[in-house]
């Protein structure tokens, strides 16, 4: 990789870094707690993204595990977390 | 060398689209236009960003980064189907309804 392609994906890291950050301020401060649900799939998956970002970063494919990984996690917390607070509970 | 330019041109559209979505996030009136937001950034801005990675690494990464995309795309409509019923069963009220039917009706 050339070395405005490494800048710019380092540049490109930093904003998805920021952008998960926001999404992160929503879980934490709401406004509904369906809100926080959708914020923290959101997050998650731009947290991948940006482990993806750094895996071409590192030349290393093991961030892109982890990032496959975390995608696992979001749609896992995002499911489990609508169905309770849609009835109370998760399974049925 | 085009490789690259591509690459870099799918990270930066997927960048884009994720501002957006997290804007939306932010801006949008009601629990289901934010979930029409937010599905932006989770379908089209983390394929772009995935896939433009695709480019730019070896091949062992981008079969991985393709096999990533290829998860969320089979994950997020469930995902956000489970959090659009959710809101539904909750009682989420619209507020982003355009109803010119009734406008008409009233006048």
């Amino acid at each position: 990789m050339s070395g405005w392609a490494t800048t710019y994906l380092w540049g490109a890291f930093w904003v998805v870094a920021v952008l998960a950050a926001a999404c992160f301020l929503v879980v934490a401060l709401g406004p509904k707690k369906l809100d926080r649900v959708l914020a923290t799939d959101m997050a998650l998956i731009l947290v991948a993204v940006d482990l993806g970002l750094f895996s071409a970063l590192d030349e290393s494919a093991f961030y892109m595990d982890t990032a496959l990984l975390i995608a696992i996690i979001s749609y896992l917390v995002t499911v489990v977390l609508a169905r309770q607070l849609e009835s109370g509970e998760v399974l049925r | 060398m085009i490789a690259e330019y591509v690459g870099a041109w799918l990270v930066g559209a997927g960048i884009v689209f994720s501002a957006l979505g997290v804007f939306g996030l932010y801006r949008m009136p009601d629990i289901y236009t934010r979930i029409h937001a937010g599905a932006k950034v989770i379908a089209i801005g983390s394929a772009f960003s995935l896939l433009g990675v695709a480019f730019l690494s070896d091949l062992e990464t981008a079969i991985r980064a393709i096999a990533v995309v290829a998860f969320i795309y089979l994950t997020t409509p469930i995902a956000t189907q489970a959090t659009g019923r959710s809101a539904h069963r909750r009682g989420e009220t619209m507020v982003a309804v355009i109803d010119e039917l009734r406008e008409d009706r009233r006048s």
